[in-house]
């Protein structure tokens, strides 16, 4: 029930005076309501829930007891990110 | 894909389990709270993988098992009516009530659709203007801001036949009463990623205190739930009891507001039953005064009198307290199958009967399915969102 997969947020629009956008996750495209997300813009990520974006993923976010393994999951991350 | 991939990588889970295996000395029970990190843990044969030392307790965070017989009843009776159009998540339909679950009832005629979103409800609603629309409203915070929504929307566009049959419950009363009941004994608690996503984790600080347990906010991946295991065994190794966040590219400590000021628009805290446990004080929303009009149980006064039979061989709930594995249910495998359920723990998506039932046999080979690309499993899971 609590499942929410993460997807990028690619168009915006306002719908009965909602926030909506078309997320991609990794080639679905699907209408979510982004009412919670005042600040989501296009090309932000986005964990979509029963068709709310329920958080804007913070790509900086490094949790605050970092271990070596995990470092180095964020430095693959952060190499993706640059491509 | 991003956010995924990075959180699925075998080598990075296997040098946090080595961090795990490296400063644990003694044996620690910790609980994943909610069902969906219970089937990614089995999926990926976490529970076999982690130290011997470190037990993975399964928690009752699976909306769905916990929904009271009650009101799956209600829901089939209502399902029943020729005026009704009943509109569910596609994990309720299976369900098994005192007599038959929804699908049976779609199969014999009732007009029962599955939705993605609880918007979508709307829609058929206004397709419908000689119907009233019946929407099953249940879940857990992370599902209670979609749920409110759908409801305001109603009153704001105008909308009177649409209905919802409420049955949401909310997690930190739920682990306030595991941790006062004599008979469980965790550790350390493993917090669910999305409820806090919605809530934050201010909540469990005067928890935290008061029963001097650590609780980590965890992530469904599997590296994300290794991570959350690692930070909890790290408190209770150098015996500190804080709460902390492993989750943090999704999770602030303040939630989404604007979530849940939706969620205290439309609802108000009630004491609710879970199904299986019990009722657990203060641990659900019902309807605000402003919005009882869209109360399906007020709406439809006559289904109030249901006679509920329980199956008795059915010990869900001491699975959902922890207490008992799945696979120490007489039941299990025999008499309880996924085809021919017993209790709703058995079906749902979340449920941890199905979890062991799905995933116990392959649990020698699951390190491939850590490794699985997302790429090729996204695409369904979105299907399904
Ligand atoms: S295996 Fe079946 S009968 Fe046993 S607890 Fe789980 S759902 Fe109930």
């Amino acid at each position: 029930m609590c499942l929410g997969i993460p997807g990028k947020v690619t168009e915006l629009y306002e719908a009965n005076g909602m926030k909506m956008g078309k997320v991609d996750f990794g080639g679905v495209v699907k209408e979510a309501c982004l009412e919670y997300l005042p600040e989501i813009e296009v090309g932000d990520y986005t964990i979509v829930h029963v068709g709310f974006g329920i958080s804007q993923l913070d790509e900086e976010a490094i949790t605050p007891s970092s271990t070596s393994a995990l470092a180095s999951a964020n430095s693959t991350k952060r190499k993706r990110m640059r491509r | 894909m991003k956010y995924i991939d990075e959180y699925r990588d075998e080598k990075v889970t296997r040098g946090l389990l080595d961090e795990i295996g490296r400063i644990v000395t003694r044996e620690w029970k910790l609980m994943e709270v909610c069902g969906g990190q219970t089937h990614s843990i089995l999926k990926s044969g976490l529970d076999q993988l982690l130290p011997p030392q470190i037990e993975l307790i399964h928690g009752p965070g699976c909306p769905v098992c916990v929904t009271p017989l009650e009101l799956i009843d209600k829901a089939i009776a209502l399902a029943q009516r020729s005026n009704v159009i009943f509109v569910s998540y596609g994990d309720m339909l299976r369900v098994p009530g005192s007599e038959r679950d929804l699908f049976s009832v779609r199969a014999a005629g009732g007009d029962v659709r599955i939705v993605y979103s609880p918007l979508d409800s709307l829609k058929i609603a206004k397709e419908n203007p000689d119907k009233t629309i019946v929407f099953f409203g249940i879940g857990f915070e992370t599902t209670a801001p979609a749920n409110a929504m759908a409801v305001a929307q109603a009153k704001r566009q105008g909308i009177k036949n649409f209905a919802m049959l409420v049955s949401h419950v909310t997690v930190p009363p739920a682990i306030s009463a595991l941790l006062e009941s004599p008979d469980v004994r965790v550790d350390g608690f493993l917090a669910a990623g999305h409820v806090c996503t919605i809530m934050g984790y201010w909540e469990y600080e005067p928890l935290v205190k008061k029963y001097n347990v650590p609780v980590v906010v965890t992530g469904f991946e599997p590296v994300d739930i290794v991570h959350g295991v690692l930070m909890c065994v790290k408190q209770l190794e150098e015996g500190r009891a804080e709460v902390e966040n492993a989750y943090a590219r999704s999770v602030r400590r303040e939630g989404n507001e604007p979530a849940q000021a939706i969620i205290n628009e439309v609802f108000e805290p009630c004491d609710r039953p879970w199904r299986g446990i019990g009722v657990i004080p203060q641990s659900g929303y019902k309807f605000r005064e402003a919005y009882t009009y869209y109360d399906a149980e007020q709406r439809f006064p006559d289904i109030q009198t249901i006679a509920t039979k329980e199956s008795s061989l059915c010990i869900s709930g001491q699975v959902l307290q922890g207490l008992k594995k799945p696979n120490q249910c007489p039941a299990f495998g025999k008499e309880c199958t996924p085809q021919m359920p017993l209790g709703a723990t058995m079906v749902s998506s979340e449920g941890a009967c199905a979890a062991y039932y799905r995933y116990a046999r392959f649990a020698k080979t699951a390190l491939q399915d850590l490794t699985q690309k997302s790429n090729t499993v996204i695409p369904s899971e979105a299907r399904n969102l």
